[in-house]
């Protein structure tokens, strides 16, 4: 069953989660100049548009390189007792955007700055959530996160 | 319009801080307004509009206003309400009380705060309090990275350190140098929780690590506790029994104005609008600044600070500690109570009551010679992954 937190999948971002179940790492591309976003917002250069109807969800690399890492040491959620010490890093994305998530498949120490990394989802289907858990998300059929790792390695 | 020498502090209150079992929020809060109006000695009649700062005035707790501290007190107020945007809410409380002035509402606007931080964040004791105390938990809408373990405030400030040393190669014992010079602060504090519990840069670097780069001495204080204010118009200031300390300046900056995940924002605080407004409506420039408090959450939030207000050149503040020190004796006195990380943390509360008595001359050991200038700032937002919308106050205040 799954202990841990569960991501605060908002209504902005549930096509990105919804994206993340078909194992499709997407991103918002600006239709007019480009520009890729990973948060549903206004597209720096274009914010007259109304509700930003330019903005198209899109296929992106799933691969960037880290941009800043961290190594935590102290469990404030006993779920993650086991996994100390775990890595927690920021993600620049091949497309520009920065996003967070966990490196695995390495020593969190062996995590640096510069790292090449690429997407690899990780799918908690509904029978390892219970109701509570379910009823507090937009999906029924679970959620997928996408976790990190070296490039070119197994997770 | 004119603005500054036009409203004055007159009144400050601070409770017992650090671990306060016995008292309430409520009490606290009310507690440490009851000092700050028998600091001013004025009467409590003349106060009718009271401001409760909170660091999350728009989440956080169920409203208490059956409560609060203007009812215990019974203050004959027009207007009471929360403001707050993470530690940033001192300046925005000066801010409003300055209006609330202005319009002839009050001659008098008594600020208050508390915080049972220690007992929310001490489980053994946590459940010795009332559950009236502790907010549920919250988790925030788009707050994608808890899964991921992104569980505490030191997983994203943690971040900033990280660039900064990656970027211009500081180092954690650089960091170390700013808790090592704040606890010297503290031992000069009877009032700081560190108080008598001096550290040496090993006692840093050997201290565990929490989320690495940061050790534990990286972190701030989560304190109990209660801290006020009373803020009126110059015309009045002969009325209190203190001597008055006038509001020189203020100004804000924020990160939501652009891209705030955008790789300079790992980089600096939203400090530069904060300052122009600010020292632009004092009237003075770096050099006219006697003292700082800083806010210092965590380590790097100082040394970024330090860079983005001039002290030191983008990236040279490892160096600047190195060589010229933010303790007693150093270049600038930073945080000269203790600070966040070695006194209480009370957002920039803690700040501003320290600002006071140093420019009272009431600093006792820690005292800054010639005080006549100092500033306080505020910094907080919203953690919303992958970053920190951050918000930045700085605060002018002097003789």
């Amino acid at each position: 069953m799954w202990e841990k937190p569960l991501p605060g999948i908002d209504q902005d971002l549930e096509p990105i989660f919804r994206a993340y179940h078909d194992h499709e790492y997407k991103l918002w591309q600006c239709t007019d100049c480009d520009e890729w976003y990973f948060w549903k917002t206004q597209c720096g250069s274009h914010s007259t548009y109304p509700y930003f109807a330019h903005l198209e969800l899109r296929e992106a690399s799933g691969t960037g390189e880290v941009f800043a890492t961290t190594t935590t040491h102290r469990a404030w959620d006993p779920a993650f007792e086991d996994e100390l010490p775990y890595d927690f890093s920021l993600i620049e994305l091949e497309e520009g955007p920065i996003v967070s998530t966990q490196v695995i498949g390495v020593e969190p120490n062996d995590v640096s700055v510069g790292l090449e990394v690429e997407v690899t989802f990780k799918d908690v289907p509904a029978d390892e959530l219970t109701e509570e858990q379910l009823a507090r998300l937009p999906f029924d059929e679970g959620f997928t996160l996408p976790y990190f790792t070296p490039r070119g390695e197994p997770a | 319009m004119s603005f500054k020498d036009e409203y004055a502090i007159v009144g400050i209150g601070e409770t017992e801080v650090g671990h306060v079992r016995e008292h309430s929020k409520r009490e606290l809060a009310a507690e440490a307004a009851r000092l700050a109006i028998e600091d001013a000695g004025i009467p409590r009649e003349k106060i009718e509009a009271t401001i409760r700062t909170e660091r999350a005035a728009g989440t956080g707790p169920r409203p208490d206003y059956i409560d609060e501290f203007p009812r215990i007190l019974k203050l004959p107020i027009k207007t009471h309400f929360k403001v707050g945007r993470g530690g940033e809410m001192a300046a925005i409380a000066v801010t409003a009380a300055s209006q609330l002035i202005d319009l002839g509402i009050t001659d008098y606007v008594l600020v208050s705060y508390a915080c049972k931080d220690w007992t929310r964040t001490h489980p053994e004791d946590h459940r010795k309090v009332a559950a009236s105390n502790v907010p549920p938990h919250l988790v925030s809408s788009g707050d994608y990275s808890r899964p991921f373990g992104e569980l505490a405030a030191a997983h994203l400030h943690a971040f900033l350190a990280s660039r900064h040393m990656h970027e211009y190669g500081t180092t954690s014992e650089d960091f170390g140098r700013i808790a090592v010079a704040q606890r010297e602060w503290a031992c000069r504090n009877p009032n700081a929780y560190m108080y008598g519990r001096p550290i040496t840069l090993e006692d840093h670097q050997e201290s565990r690590y929490v989320v690495e780069p940061y050790h534990l001495y990286d972190l701030c204080l989560q304190s109990d506790g209660g801290a006020s204010f009373l803020v009126t118009s110059s015309d009045n200031v002969d009325e209190a029994r203190t001597d008055p300390v006038y509001v020189k300046g203020v100004g804000f900056g924020e990160q939501v104005r652009e891209d705030w995940w955008t790789k300079e924002n790992y980089l600096r605080l939203p400090v530069s609008t904060a300052k122009e407004t600010a020292f632009e409506t004092a009237g003075i420039e770096l050099d006219d600044v006697d003292f700082a408090q800083l806010y210092d959450c965590f380590t790097a939030e100082v040394l970024f600070q330090l860079e983005d207000y001039g002290w030191a050149e983008k990236g040279a503040a490892g160096e600047f500690l190195r060589e010229e020190g933010i303790g007693p004796g150093g270049a600038i006195p930073i945080n000269t109570g203790g600070g966040l990380l070695s006194s209480h943390h009370f957002g920039n509360m803690t700040g501003i009551v320290e600002a006071v008595r140093q420019l009272r001359g009431d600093a006792g050991e820690r005292q800054v010679d010639g005080a006549d200038t100092g500033i306080v700032t505020g910094h907080g937002g919203e953690m919303v992954v992958p970053g920190m919308a951050s918000t930045h106050t700085t605060l002018v205040l002097g003789n």
